[in-house]
Order: C-alpha cells, then sequence, then structure tokens
C-alpha cells in the first residue's frame, strides 16, 4: 500500500510540474513601482544653463517654452521649491529684460528723432521697472544658489563637470546683471546738469515758453535764475518737457562695423565705427562696446569721431555673439548730446569639438585594477593633448593628466570601495580652439562570488566527527588564507584555507542530549582579499546519538526484566517464538521446490535405510535441477513434484516422459510405504542417466 | 484498490487541479489583459473595453470603425501583414506601440517611412525616478488642446523619419539615445528632442505610432496623462466601434496558451449543440459504467 501511495505522489508531482507553466519575464519594461530614484544633478545645472540662454538672447517664447517644463524634473523633494523659484523668477526677468530693451531701443529710436519728451517718459518707465527686474534677478540668484548648496557643488573641484556647470549658471546670472546694469544708465538726462551746463542750457532756451511750461511767469523765472538757486531750478526742470531743449541737445549717430563676422573663439576680431552729431565729428567721447549685451570695453573717438579696436572673441564656445556699441552722454556732454546706440552685429562664431569616448572593463573589484581606455574624436580637427585633463570616481578626483588623443590607464579601485554603480568621469577642459570635452561611463564596482566545492555528509554519528575536506575559489581565483567558520550549534570550528584554498579539518561533535534530528552545519568563508566577497552556506545534517540510543534500549531491556510479570514474559516468548517460527517459514517459500527432497534425505538418514535409497533421490535432485534449468521453471509451493513434471512436459521435450516416469518412483519411494527393490533402482538409474543423455545432446 | 484504478484517480486530479490552477491563476506575462500586476493590462482593457484577438484572418471583414491596438513582439507572417493592411485601407485604425519588437515590418508593409529606432532613449532629467522613464512634455498643438501635459514611459524608444506635421508628441532636450547601453550620455550619442508618438495616413485609414507600449500597462497608464492620451489615439478619428487589441503577436507563457485554449474551449462548449452532444455521451458513459457494475 505504501509502495502504492508513493507512486501516486511521485505520479502526481510529475504531473503537476510538467504543466506548471514557466514565468515569462520580459525585460522592455520596469516595474515603476519598485525602481530605484537616480537624480541628475549635472542635467539640472545643464537645464539651468541652458534655460538662461533665451532670457541672455532676449526670447520669451524659448524660455517660457523651457522653463514651463521645470514642474516635470525628476529632482529630490528638497529642491522642488528652489527649481520652482527659479522657473517663475527666470520667465518673469525674461519678460522685464525684453520689455526694458525694447524700451531702451524705443528711447533710443525716439531720441533720434528728437521726441524728447516722449525719450524721457521711456526714460522714467525703465528707471521705474528696473528695480523689480534686479529684484526677480536676485531671486533667480538665489534659486540656484539654493541648488549649488543642496548637491554641495563647492566642494566639488573646479573641473568637475557639475562644478563647471554652475560655476557656468553663475556667470550667465552676472551677465543678465550686467544688461540690467546697462538699462540703468540713462541715454538722456537733465539730472546731472551742472549749474554752468543749467545757465547755459537756459541761456540757449525760450525764457517765456520755459516759464509757461513750469507754471510761472517769465519774471519769476529770471528771478529764480538770477537767485542762482539752482536746486530749485532743476526740480522745476524734471516736471518739464524736454522738447523744449530740442534747439539745444543734439542727437548722436554712433556705427559699428566689425571684420570679420565669422571667427574662431580667441580669435582678435577688428572693430571701428564713428560718433557724429549733425555731421560733425564728436572727438574724445567714450563709447562702450557691448558684447551679449554686457559691456565689454570702453574707449575714446579721436579727433575725427572715430574710434577702432580689437577684441578677442570669449572663450565661451557659443556659435553667435552679439556686437554693439552705445554711447552715452557724460560730464560735459549732459545737456548738449543725447546717448545712442548702433545696430547690433551678429558674428558667427566657430570652434573645435571632441567627442571623447570612455569605456571601462566591467565589473570591477575593490583592491584590483580596472582598466579604462579614452579616444578623443576629433574628427577633422588636428589632435591635441588634453592638459589638466581629469578623471573622477563618482565625486573623487582619482588623477589630474595631460591626455592625449587617445590613451588606455589602469584605475585601482580602493579595497573598501562600495559595490554598485560608481561613474567614471573624465574631463578635458577647453584649449583654445577646442571646447571643453568630457564623458562618463558607469563602472559596476562587484564582489567576485565565492564558490565552495565541500563534500557534506548528511548523516553522521554523535560523538563522534565530521571529515571536511574542500576546496574555496571565486572567479579570480583561489581563496587563501580566508577564515573559515564551521559551527553546528555548540559545536564549532575555525580554521583557515591552505595553498589553492584547500580546506582540510574535522568538526568534532560532542556528546548531547539529543537522539536523532537534523542539524544546519554553517560554513561561513571570510576571505582575505577585498575581491572576494564573504561566503556563508548551510547544510542539514542528520546526527544519530548512539551512546544515548545505546543507553535508552538498555534502560528499555532493563525495565522489561525488572517490571513485566513472569506470565507475560511467558507469553511473549511463546509469541515470539511462533512469530520466528511464522517468520521462517514464510521468509524462505522458495526453497520449498527441494523441501521434499531434503526431507526424503533426511528421512533415509534417519531410518538408516540403505545406500540405494540416497542414491535415487540423489538423481532425481540431479534430473530435477536439470529440468529446471531446461524449463526455466521452479516448484512452486503449491505444486506436487508431479504437478510439475505434467506442467513442464513442453517445455522438456522428450524426455518429459522419462521425467515423469523417475518422478513417480520418487513419488512411491517418498510418500508411500513401498520399498524400493533393485528393479526400481535399476529402472531409476537408467531413467537418469537418459534423461542426462538426452539434456547433453541439447547442451543444457 | 487497484495499482491501475489508483493511477486513473490521481490523473483525474491532477487534471482537475491543473485546469482549476489555469483557470483562476492569474497571468504574469506582459501585456496580457488578465494580468492585474504590474505588466498587465488589465485596468486598461478595463477602461477602454478592449477585446483580445488571437487571430488576423478575418481583420479584412471587419464592418464600420475599428481600432486595433497591436504590440508586435513576434514576427508578422505576410498574411497577417496583408490583413492588416486590408484592415488600414479600409479606413479603419491601428495603434502601433512598440518598442524593440517588429513595429517596423507592419510600417515597411503599409509603405509609410516612419521607423522604430529600436535604440533606447534615456531622459536623465524629466523622467518618474529615473532615467528609463522618460516624462514626454512636448506635444503637438492638438494633443496640448486635449489638456495633456505630460505622458511616462517605459524603457522606450523613438521615431526616426517623422515630419513635422505628423509628430504628435517629443521627448525632452535633455533625453538622448543611448547607444552603447551604459546608461549615460556620451558624446556621440545624440541628443534629443526626438519624436516618440505620430501618426500617418495609409490608405483611407490612420496609423498611429507611440515608440512604448508600456504606456498602457498597469503601472503606467495611471501615470501623468497616460490614459487620457491613449483614449485620444483611440477616439482620434471617432468613437470606434470596437477596440480590438492583437494578442497574437505577444509573447507568452505556456500558462497564456493554456488560458487561450481554455477560453475557446469554453466558446466552443458554450455552443448549444455541442453542450447537448456532451451531455448525451456523459449519460451513455453513466448508463454503461452502471449497467457494468450490476453485471460484476
Amino acid at each position: 500500500m505504501l509502495k502504492r501511495i508513493l507512486i501516486s505522489i511521485i505520479l502526481a508531482v510529475s504531473l503537476l510540474s510538467l504543466l506548471t507553466p514557466p514565468a515569462y519575464a520580459g525585460d522592455t519594461q520596469e516595474d515603476p513601482d519598485a525602481v530605484k530614484t537616480i537624480f541628475s544633478y549635472l542635467a539640472l545645472m545643464m537645464f539651468y544653463s541652458d534655460s538662461l540662454d533665451p532670457i541672455l538672447q532676449k526670447d520669451i517664447e524659448s524660455t517660457e517654452k523651457a522653463l514651463n517644463k521645470m514642474p516635470f524634473v525628476n529632482v529630490p523633494e528638497e529642491l522642488n521649491q528652489p527649481t520652482s523659484e527659479f522657473s517663475a523668477s527666470g520667465i518673469t526677468l525674461s519678460h522685464s529684460i525684453v520689455s526694458l530693451f525694447n524700451v531702451w531701443e524705443q528711447e533710443n529710436t525716439l531720441i533720434n528723432q528728437y521726441r524728447l519728451g516722449e525719450a524721457k517718459t521711456l526714460g522714467k518707465q525703465i528707471r521705474e521697472a528696473l528695480p523689480q527686474a534686479y529684484q526677480q534677478l536676485a531671486k533667480l540668484k538665489t534659486a540656484a544658489e539654493d541648488t549649488g548648496l543642496y548637491i554641495k557643488v563647492k566642494t566639488l573641484a573646479p573641473d568637475n563637470a557639475l562644478r563647471q556647470s554652475y560655476d557656468e549658471v553663475m556667470a550667465k546670472i552676472e551677465q543678465l546683471k550686467s544688461m540690467l546694469d546697462l538699462l540703468a544708465r540713462p541715454l538722456m538726462d537733465l539730472q546731472d546738469l551742472s549749474p554752468e551746463q543749467l545757465n547755459d542750457l537756459l541761456r540757449s532756451s525760450d525764457l517765456n515758453t520755459l516759464a509757461e511750461m513750469l507754471g510761472i511767469n517769465a519774471d519769476q523765472l529770471n528771478q529764480l535764475i538770477n537767485s542762482n538757486d539752482m536746486q530749485r531750478l532743476l526740480d522745476l526742470l524734471k516736471t518739464v518737457n524736454p522738447e523744449i531743449f530740442q534747439q539745444v541737445l543734439k542727437k548722436t549717430d554712433l556705427i559699428l562695423e566689425v571684420q570679420p563676422t565669422t571667427a574662431y573663439v580667441g580669435e582678435t576680431v577688428d572693430f571701428w565705427g564713428s560718433l557724429a552729431t549733425q555731421g560733425e565729428a564728436l572727438a574724445g567721447r567714450s563709447i562702450d562696446l557691448l558684447i551679449n549685451s554686457s559691456v565689454k570695453m570702453t574707449l575714446a573717438t579721436d579727433s575725427e569721431g572715430h574710434f577702432q579696436g580689437t577684441f578677442q572673441i570669449p572663450y565661451q564656445y557659443n556659435h553667435t555673439l552679439e556686437v554693439q556699441a552705445v554711447y552715452y552722454p557724460q560730464a560735459k556732454d549732459i545737456g548738449i548730446y543725447l546717448g545712442s546706440a548702433s545696430p547690433v552685429i551678429n558674428m558667427n562664431i566657430l570652434y573645435y569639438e571632441a567627442n571623447l569616448l570612455l569605456e571601462i572593463n566591467n565589473p570591477a573589484y575593490p583592491g584590483r585594477q580596472s582598466t579604462l581606455t579614452a579616444r578623443f574624436d576629433y574628427g577633422t580637427a588636428p589632435p591635441v593633448e588634453r592638459e589638466n585633463s581629469e578623471l573622477y570616481i563618482d565625486d573623487t578626483l582619482l588623477s589630474h593628466f595631460t591626455a592625449p588623443s587617445e590613451f588606455t590607464r589602469s584605475i585601482q579601485i580602493e579595497s573598501t570601495a562600495k559595490t554598485g554603480n560608481h561613474i567614471v568621469t573624465l574631463t578635458a577642459p577647453a584649449k583654445g580652439r577646442y571646447a571643453p570635452a568630457y564623458a562618463d561611463c558607469i563602472m559596476d564596482i562587484k564582489l567576485a562570488t565565492v564558490q565552495l566545492d565541500m563534500g557534506f555528509p548528511w548523516i553522521s554519528l554523535m560523538p563522534g566527527h565530521i571529515g571536511l575536506t574542500g576546496r574555496a575559489y571565486s572567479e579570480l581565483g583561489s581563496l587563501e588564507n580566508a577564515d573559515v567558520n564551521i559551527t553546528m550549534e555548540k559545536d564549532f570550528l575555525i580554521c583557515n584555507t591552505g595553498q589553492n584554498g584547500t580546506i582540510a579539518t574535522r568538526l568534532n561533535l560532542e556528546l548531547e542530549l539529543s537522539l536523532l534530528g537534523s542539524r544546519a552545519m554553517v560554513v561561513s568563508i571570510q576571505p582575505r582579499e577585498p575581491w572576494n566577497a564573504p561566503l556563508v552556506i548551510t547544510r542539514n545534517v542528520f546526527l544519530i546519538n548512539w551512546v544515548g540510543l545505546g543507553i535508552l534500549l538498555e534502560f528499555l531491556a532493563l525495565m522489561y526484566v525488572t517490571f513485566l510479570p513472569v506470565k507475560g514474559k511467558k507469553d511473549i516468548r511463546k509469541k515470539v517464538v511462533d512469530s520466528k517460527s511464522l517468520a521462517e517459514e514464510s521468509l524462505q517459500p522458495e526453497i520449498a521446490p527441494n523441501y521434499s527432497v531434503l526431507l526424503a534425505e533426511q528421512m533415509a538418514e534417519m531410518q538408516g535405510e540403505e545406500a540405494n535409497t540416497r542414491s535415487i533421490v540423489k538423481w532425481y535432485r540431479l534430473v530435477f535441477k536439470l529440468a529446471q534449468r531446461t524449463t526455466n521453471s521452479i516448484l512452486k509451493p503449491q505444486q506436487t513434484l508431479r504437478e510439475y513434471a505434467k506442467t513442464n512436459s513442453q517445455k522438456l521435450g522428450p524426455i518429459s516422459r522419462y521425467f515423469y516416469e523417475f518422478t513417480l518412483i520418487i513419488e512411491k519411494l517418498l510418500y508411500s510405504k513401498h520399498k524400493l527393490d533393485h528393479k526400481d533402482m535399476e529402472k531409476s538409474k537408467e531413467l537418469s542417466q537418459t534423461i542426462y543423455e538426452e539434456t547433453k545432446h541439447e547442451n543444457v | 484498490m487497484k495499482t491501475s484504478s489508483l493511477i486513473m484517480i490521481v490523473i483525474a486530479i491532477v487534471i482537475a487541479v491543473s485546469l482549476a490552477a489555469v483557470w483562476f491563476y492569474p497571468s504574469f506575462t506582459g501585456y496580457m489583459t488578465n494580468n492585474a500586476m504590474w505588466n498587465g493590462i488589465k485596468a486598461f482593457a478595463k477602461e477602454f473595453k478592449a477585446e483580445d484577438v488571437d487571430s488576423l484572418d478575418n481583420l479584412g471583414d471587419k464592418t464600420g470603425y475599428n481600432v486595433l491596438i497591436s504590440i508586435p513582439y513576434l514576427p508578422f507572417s505576410e498574411s497577417d501583414l496583408s490583413n492588416i493592411r486590408q484592415f488600414v485601407n479600409n479606413g479603419n485604425t491601428l495603434i502601433l506601440m512598440d518598442d524593440f519588437g517588429y513595429g517596423n515590418s507592419i510600417l515597411e508593409h503599409l509603405d509609410t517611412q516612419i521607423r522604430f529606432d529600436q535604440n533606447i532613449v534615456l531622459d536623465p532629467l524629466f523622467c518618474y525616478k529615473n532615467a528609463y522613464f522618460p516624462r514626454i512634455i512636448d506635444f503637438s498643438a492638438e494633443i496640448k488642446g486635449q489638456g495633456i501635459t505630460a505622458i511616462g514611459f517605459n524603457h522606450a524608444t523613438v521615431l526616426n523619419q517623422a515630419n513635422e506635421y505628423q509628430i504628435l508628441a517629443w521627448s525632452s532636450n535633455s533625453s538622448f539615445l543611448d547607444l552603447n547601453n551604459n546608461g549615460v550620455k556620451d558624446k556621440n550619442e545624440s541628443a534629443g528632442p526626438f519624436a516618440v508618438a505620430a501618426v500617418c495616413k495609409s490608405g483611407k485609414g490612420t496609423v498611429e505610432l507611440v515608440s512604448d507600449p508600456s504606456l498602457i500597462i498597469n503601472t503606467m497608464v495611471e501615470k501623468n496623462d497616460n490614459n487620457q492620451f491613449t483614449r485620444y489615439l483611440i477616439n482620434s478619428k471617432g468613437n470606434p466601434d470596437s477596440i480590438m487589441l492583437d494578442r497574437c503577436h505577444l509573447n507568452k507563457s505556456r500558462l497564456d496558451i493554456y488560458k487561450i485554449n481554455m477560453m475557446q474551449l469554453r466558446t466552443y462548449i458554450s455552443n448549444i449543440y455541442v453542450m447537448i452532444g456532451l451531455i448525451a455521451i456523459v449519460l451513455i458513459l453513466i448508463t454503461v459504467f452502471v449497467s457494468k457494475k450490476g453485471e460484476n
């Protein structure tokens, strides 16, 4: 029955395992709720920097398009506020700058058209709007600084890509400030007039008209002029329409030329121009040269009102550059000349870009070297050596060197390096016409998996010992002198691996109370090499407490002898004897075929019959064996000799008749009182010989 | 009890348990409508009442306006391609959601110039959790008009050769194609924006392309405006009479195949004539068994 149940279980398990479908795992997606969050601060800082470009280029649409995406950036919660602030203030600032520059341009146009009253209104508008623009710029800067503080950008090396990106952001913010500063300077201002200039202005103006505009009569104006109360006069003039000075304030024309308009970064570009008023050259006047709306240099016009100079294209690696010249009336020119700005010249800037390809052999292991391969691909540009190149692992500077256009370096991984993905970054600072280059790649640091080839016994005796031999190794080689700790509850041993990581030891098992049971054997290996991972494996060993079991059996026997009643013992003994004899009978069904023959032998011996009888029986035994071999069939317990002979007559063939005849004689001998005579003896001999001969022919 | 009888009983129990397990055990395979786990599309199928299609043979015969959503992870036979072409030419809409599968074979067959790039696009800044989950925030005016502001992708690719007017959505400037699968942008790897969703005409019908099918998996469909975007794709040409999901070009586990077979069997059995026949066979078998027992 047990056999059937076992077969059923095996069958059921086999069928179920056949029907169990394997899980299909796709790799084109991941569970978004289970993945690790990874922030890219470099991408964020680059986005900051890129978003400032349209503000500098006075492009509101692009600014909004860029900064309106800010709510969707993947940043830590702590950076939500700074990023929102950066976005909001950036958009507002962009609007302000564009609006202010539009007004400034209009003011410039109006001045050139002598519409001084309107120009003054616009100038006032600019001055009123500027504080708000400065405030927005301050908010933008604070947001960028807060972001930098969070990512500890100041702790990074100056040439770190993230640090460089941050510095770029701050430089662009400074550029924005410079633009606002430019707007803060008025193209037309009557407030800074000196008393002499005011006198000149008043003398050359129509005092009656001026008095009317000031809301006073001509006498009162004359009194004011004569009393030298210049401050009151200036305060009054602030309210007056400057167009009344049209006759005295002269407009200026500023022309700027740049050659060439396409140049490489770092190249020197010539520029020249002229400042004139009503066809007359203005000599000794200061001209501001603006590069991308920020003052690059200030120079003076010569005696013919010309100015010229050179400037170097900044190493900014942007493909466009705006150049403009501005004249602001200063000192004695205030109240005489009006300011002016030249048309903007857009330059096309060229520079070399290198594709930096970086590869590292993965995986890397703590305490070992890993090989890094780098190649600068300059395209058609001539390759150069990149000085001050730096190699980082995450944020740690690894080396500072001059990088050839192609190189291979070994990187020593620290023994204490954390496992997992690390970013290896190579930065090459800008060099002349060569724009900065950087690339990074992932270095997967892992510990080598330790394998233990060791045969564990599944059963053991206690007290005793378990012999353990094996070898510990990893994909990087054998574990030498590694600490091996083997524990099995209270029993433990500490040893070390030998050369080639071999382990040969034995764990002594002390006597305990438990008799039988499975127990966990824990083998832990702590390698000496930092690149190998520790290993802990557990195997179950079935322990037999042979001492305990012996004592228990002895105790039970003692109990039996001591406490069971005599009758009971007898009964048990009887039962034991009966069961033994039954067992013997049932255990020897196979020998039944020979039982009668044996019995006959015994009887012959016991009764002291003639030797002839024994001979006949012997012959029959031999013949019977031959018959069994020929038929390949044994005598069943329930069969008589005659039945056996009949059943196998076909298989025996021609000898079956002789065998049957011999069987009848032997049955007569065994089961009847018939005494065998000489004739029977002869007949038996003849039959046995015949059978022997016949079977001999058949090669049995 | 005889051993043979015991084995028969065991086999019967095993078959019954297996059938019950196949029927009730949920699928874990991606994009399966009966998979309620993270990678299934049970929520999507329920929301849009989308029906599985296990053969494209009768696709060309469909009447009315229909939408077929195909996630082509298995190659298409010539017959399948012809059926799809016929389906689209009849004025229906094919929504082809692919990343690294066989979508380009359909596009070639439909004579459209757009192709799936099949390189992974990463976006380290505009993303959900990490760069492998790009967040798409640039859309055509029509999509913006639907109030869609962002959709989330999960291991996506991009579309190549799409005309400006065909593009429905772009990845951000900070996205890039990770050609060497190192997880970071190398200089030689092109940066965004890339087209990630597009629409084109084919015959009388429309082909809508999305460079990531994960848009509709259970854990993604509710993220950002994915649901709204999918609704737009389905209803852009009007309310369809039927929404079909091409299940025959999806990778399937053995469990899925068993489930599909069982469902087909159930459909077959639910036929009244088959049902009557089966009941008759069972009654005959019971009668024979009882009469034999009586004789014994």
